[in-house]
């Protein structure tokens, strides 16, 4: 199945198709074709058979189009090209809408219009203006529906001829256009984005060629040929520095075989078929044949792939049926992928959401423990301080006492004892709490005194004796010193 | 018969609702983002929380630590001080090692409790010292013995060696008849306290 764009031509008596794609910048053509309608849908108004046609072509074809063009021509469409003064667009379109009801037709029916007006060098506006009844346009649009197509644009033939006959370059040369269809034929005169000339003549491809033999019908031709060089010369005479150098036909090669070559011959310029190099169009294979009618069905696509903007469709009609197809196709699934994201987002709030619930109670539970903690270890830091005060109190005091009770009073007897001299006697000892230490006593030499006092001295235990009284006796013919001595213990550093 | 103009087209449909949808997508990922942002930060506040918990139950731990250390470094030194029954032990220990010592006790006179005053307390006001409720008091006992020079020294040995902490000082040994010798010293037991026990008492 391949996948492209379908490019469809109906007219009155069956439609003509193409498939195309765009590949490496080239307009691929892979499937030309046409059917006959054995009643024209447009006139029993059965869009359903219109329909199951165009089902019928991708089924054959095995082609799957992503975007359907429709080109509608033949009797369903009313085109006209006029010359006015200049007017303003209200004006104009009720001029165009009084022609248009003027043919019979139209006439009381429902109708939609295009067209295109270009300023002449005369001052003038040149209209050129396609009409198509209302419920024929509505018909086309259903078919579209009912196919399950994506409707692009719906064009009328020949209007939608503009730019896409030839390169850029060509615009600049007039283009002279002519079509042969069924039953009619058409010259279309276009020079840059203007159409200067557009005339309809009723001789058609069946009208020149005989149903039975299919050779050509001589009285009919010379008719025809007549009649394209009285248009011709009338447009030169219109334009006398202009001169008809070529013209493009659009033909159906296949049943109207040489009738370039022979019609360029009889005009004595060039006829050929549209060039499809210059197109940028490439058939699939080159043992293809290219039939140059089908180029009519192509115009749209062609368009389309190139990009090429015009304004001679029914935009409006066509924007109506795409916004109710975007509505139906476009709209629920931008809304369910919406939906889903948003419902995928959702779950992740709620999910978020549970979870931060979840963590409220830990929340709570962890705030009483904080509380409860720096209540608790506030009483603890309290308790501690205290003790360190209490202990820093303690250690102050028992420091203190250890140094009121440095020394023990026996060490002391003890040691004044050790260095007591034999004739020296102690009769009294005092140790008060600030550590001064005094003795009395008697010694029976003064030498013996002093020796005592040396004695302490050299304990280094003791700071410097001092004399507090001495006194010397007499006892039993002896003679003997009482003495008072003080010392202290040394503090130690 | 007017041409029909539409203003919405195809591309504006198809552009308002990929915008709808952005919006909607935005609005609900802002949301979301939101709901995260706000979650995460709950989340962390949580954490915090709960290494705050931990911290605090460390400090407690530690804390719970070190005030059994002081109990236990209380306990141990209220064990080298005298309690009320350490010192009725004391005194009966105190008369029995004085006859063992040949020492006889001539006069012993029990005075009021003091608080064990520091350097510092003379430097600093009295209210500030009231703020630590325990404290080392003292109960100063004046002693006068009799006996030997010997005997005498064995008793103040004995008395220095006494398990529980005490101090003596102001002693004076004097003759009497010889050898028999006069002494008399400040005998000081220390104990442990509170200051509102000690408040009570008064």
């Amino acid at each position: 199945m391949k996948t492209g764009v379908l490019g469809l031509d109906i007219g009155s008596h069956g439609l003509r198709y193409s498939f195309l794609k765009k590949k490496s910048g080239k307009m691929i053509v892979y499937r030309c074709g046409s059917l006959d309608f054995e009643d024209n849908p447009a006139v029993t108004k059965d869009s359903a058979a219109l329909a199951d046609t165009i089902k019928k072509i991708t089924r054959k074809e095995k082609i799957v189009p992503s975007k359907l063009f429709m080109t509608i021509s033949g009797q369903d469409v009313f085109t006209h090209l006029f010359e006015v003064d200049y007017m303003g667009d209200a004006e104009l379109e009720d001029l165009i809408l009084a022609q248009i009801e003027k043919i019979p037709a139209f006439s009381g029916k429902k109708f939609e219009f295009i067209y295109s007006a270009f300023t002449t060098p005369r001052e003038k506006l040149r209209v050129f203006f396609g009409a198509i009844a209302k419920d024929a346009l509505d018909f086309y649009i259903q078919a579209a529906v009912q196919a399950k197509m994506h409707l692009e644009s719906l064009e009328l033939s020949p209007l939608n001829l503009w730019k896409r006959l030839g390169p850029k370059q060509k615009y600049q040369q007039r283009q002279v256009i002519l079509i042969l269809e069924e039953s009619y034929s058409q010259i279309l005169i276009l020079f840059q984005n203007e159409c200067e000339l557009f005339y309809t003549m009723s001789t058609g491809r069946r009208n020149l060629y005989s149903a039975q033999s299919g050779v050509i019908n001589a009285a009919s031709f010379s008719s025809w040929r007549e009649e394209i060089k009285r248009v011709f010369r009338s447009y030169v005479r219109e334009n006398p520095m202009i001169r008809i150098e070529n013209v493009t036909l659009i033909y159906d090669n296949q049943n109207a075989p040489g009738l370039d070559e022979l019609l360029s011959k009889e005009l004595s310029i060039p006829v050929s078929p549209p060039n499809l190099e210059e197109l940028n169009i490439k058939l699939p294979d080159k043992k293809t044949m290219f039939n140059p009618i089908y180029f009519l069905s192509m115009a749209a696509p062609l368009a389309c792939l190139k990009k090429i903007k015009s304004n001679i469709f029914f935009d409006p009609l066509v924007q109506d049926l795409k916004m109710k197809q975007a509505l139906r196709e476009i709209v629920p699934v931008v809304s369910i992928i919406t939906f889903l994201v948003i419902a995928l987002l959702g779950k992740v709030i709620l999910d978020l959401r549970t979870a931060k619930n979840m963590l409220l109670p830990k929340d709570q539970r962890i705030e009483r423990d904080i509380s409860e903690l720096e209540k608790r270890t506030a009483e603890l830091r309290k308790e501690r301080a205290d003790f360190l005060l209490v202990k820093s109190r303690l250690i102050e005091q028992a420091g203190f006492i250890l140094r009121l009770n440095r020394v023990a009073v026996t060490e002391i007897i003890d040691r004044i004892g050790s260095v007591l001299p034999d004739d020296v006697s102690i009769s009294d000892f005092e140790f008060s709490e600030s550590g001064l230490i005094g003795i009395k006593g008697l010694a029976l030499k003064i030498d013996s005194l002093a020796e005592f006092i040396r004695n302490i001295d050299a304990t280094g235990y003791f700071s410097e004796v001092r004399f507090n009284h001495l006194r010397e006796s007499q006892f039993e013919k002896k003679k003997i010193v009482y003495f008072d001595i003080s010392t202290a213990i040394k503090e130690k550093r | 018969m007017k041409k029909i103009k539409l203003k919405l087209t195809l591309g504006k449909i198809k552009f308002i609702s990929f915008i709808l949808s952005l919006l909607f997508i935005s609005t609900f990922s802002w949301l979301t983002f939101l709901n995260y942002r706000d979650y995460s930060e709950f989340s962390a506040q949580v954490k915090e929380k709960e290494a705050r918990v931990l911290e605090l139950e460390r400090d407690a731990d530690n804390l719970n630590l070190l005030i059994a250390d002081y109990r236990r470094e209380k306990e141990e030194f209220e064990k080298s001080l005298f309690s009320d029954r350490d010192i009725a032990t004391f005194l009966e220990e105190f008369s029995e090692f004085a006859n063992k010592a040949n020492t006889n006790i001539t006069d012993m006179r029990v005075q009021g409790m003091q608080h064990v005053r520091t350097e510092r307390d003379n430097t600093k006001g009295a209210e500030q010292n009231e703020e630590v409720d325990l404290s080392l008091y003292s109960i100063p006992i004046r002693v006068a013995a009799e006996g030997n020079f010997e005997h005498i020294v064995n008793f103040l040995i004995f008395l220095e060696s006494y398990r529980q902490l005490l101090t003596i000082s102001d002693v004076r040994i004097g003759n009497r008849a010889y050898p028999a010798l006069n002494c008399s010293f400040l005998l000081r037991l220390y104990s442990l306290k509170q200051l509102s026990q000690i408040g009570a008492k008064n």
